[in-house]
């Protein structure tokens, strides 16, 4: 049965074709978090392109770009037959992925320093949003002061 | 003097048939005991949010099947009149409600709107809205059409050549399972914006019947192919055998079609638990 409601569902992509964000990225940027914060799991079969764009009302062609820009970032696969799947991160070998982590890790401590603040701040941030991961905030929760 | 008569007879059954035509497309396009029907089985709560998407699509459904029912009806009749005497037809009746029922499902289309639009991430497919049971009877059925169609093919390519009554059920069949092809598909793809869940429901509710609905009817019309098919193979392996019990086939697959179509359960009924 697909989703009665929002509890089953595995996420759920909203597209708002007035924001000056093109729909493209905005469907990208939002299918890479939730792959990359573990929403949707490795092995996770994506919805058809046609599906997809008809939910959204989007042209196919434009669906079918996230799926190939995501599929050269590594994050899924495409295979005839078996659509888009969510592809594992842990077929990287271990200098990939130090690599990467030490890139990001990079770009953060610049942005958090632009901000200027320091390392615990920088570190105290990190630590609260590795907690949102595993415990995404609600509409109702309070907003941090 | 008799051209005169005729010509009034004629015109009379013509205008049986317009006013069993309009009587067919009259009446109440969806009745209190449907909506009950259709929520007991699809397991639908049905309330005032879901009631109304619920009514419309069950009523451009209804027409349509109608409207098809109608047509084959006149398409018959009319086809017998030109031959001297006035038919009803059941097959063309019940061929022009499966195109209905068909044409129906591509008039529902509740295209994504404004401006915020959301998707949920859950694949739909064909077992998404039928049970696996009725699944393996659509395929098996489909199988042994492919199957009986083509050693039929085989027998009268050996024999004097393919006849046209095996020629025009394979186009037929071909052409059907094309149409039940198109028609499944557009059924699972076709739009599903995020919305209240009980709205939701409603919808998986509508294309679960309708998928249901319309894999039913498919079997029920296969057993007209399948036992020319079978009885084309009977005539060449035992030229004097009584190929009349083919028409068991017929019963089957219509009994069966009807099952499937009307009493089977749902996938929904199925995953609520009792």
């Amino acid at each position: 049965m697909p989703n009665t409601g929002d509890a089953e569902s595995p996420g759920v992509l909203e597209v708002d074709t007035a924001s000056p964000v093109p729909a493209y990225e905005q469907l990208r940027s939002q299918l890479s978090d939730m792959i990359l914060s573990g929403t949707l799991a490795e092995g996770h079969r994506l919805p058809p392109i046609r599906q997809l764009a008809a939910d959204l009302g989007l042209a196919p062609g434009t669906v079918a770009r996230v799926y190939s820009g995501l599929e050269a970032a590594g994050l899924v696969t495409s295979r005839v037959r078996h659509g888009t799947v969510v592809a594992s991160g842990r077929g990287e070998s271990r200098d990939v992925i130090q690599r990467r982590s030490a890139e990001a890790a990079r770009e953060f401590a610049l942005a958090v320093r632009r901000l200027g603040l320091g390392l615990d701040d920088a570190l105290d941030a990190v630590s609260r949003g590795w907690s949102s991961l595993d415990h995404p905030p609600t509409r109702d929760s309070p907003k941090p002061a | 003097m008799r051209f005169l008569a005729n010509l009034v007879l004629w015109g009379l059954v013509g205008v049986a048939v317009l006013v069993a035509f309009l009587a067919i497309l009259n009446g109440k396009l969806v009745t209190r005991a449907w909506v009950s029907r259709f929520a007991s089985r699809q397991a639908l709560a049905v309330n005032p949010v879901n009631g109304v998407p619920v009514v419309r699509a069950l009523a451009v459904i209804n027409r349509w099947r109608r409207f098809g029912l109608a047509s084959g009806f006149v398409l018959a009749a009319l086809w017998s009149l030109q031959e001297g005497r006035l038919d009803f037809n059941f097959t063309a009746m019940f061929l022009g409600w499966f195109v209905g029922s068909l044409v129906a499902e591509w008039r529902i289309n509740p295209a994504a709107s404004g401006t915020r639009r959301r998707a949920d991430l859950n694949r739909r497919t064909l077992a998404s809205y039928v049970t696996a049971g009725n699944r393996i009877l659509l395929g098996a059925t489909l199988l042994a059409l492919a199957g009986f169609g083509a050693w039929a093919g085989v027998v009268a390519l050996g024999d004097a050549g393919v006849s046209r009554d095996w020629l025009g059920w394979a186009l037929t069949s071909a052409l059907g399972a094309s149409a039940l092809w198109a028609v499944t598909r557009r059924i699972v793809n076709r739009p599903r914006p995020v919305a209240a869940s009980d709205l939701m429901e409603a919808d998986d509710a509508l294309r679960g019947q309708s998928l249901t609905v319309i894999a039913g009817s498919a079997i029920a019309l296969a057993g007209l192919p399948l036992t020319s098919f079978v009885a084309e193979i009977a005539t060449h392996l035992a030229p004097k055998a009584d190929a009349s019990a083919t028409v068991l086939i017929m019963l089957v697959a219509l009994a069966l079609g009807w099952h499937v179509a009307s009493r089977s359960a749902s996938v929904r009924a199925q995953a609520t638990p009792a």
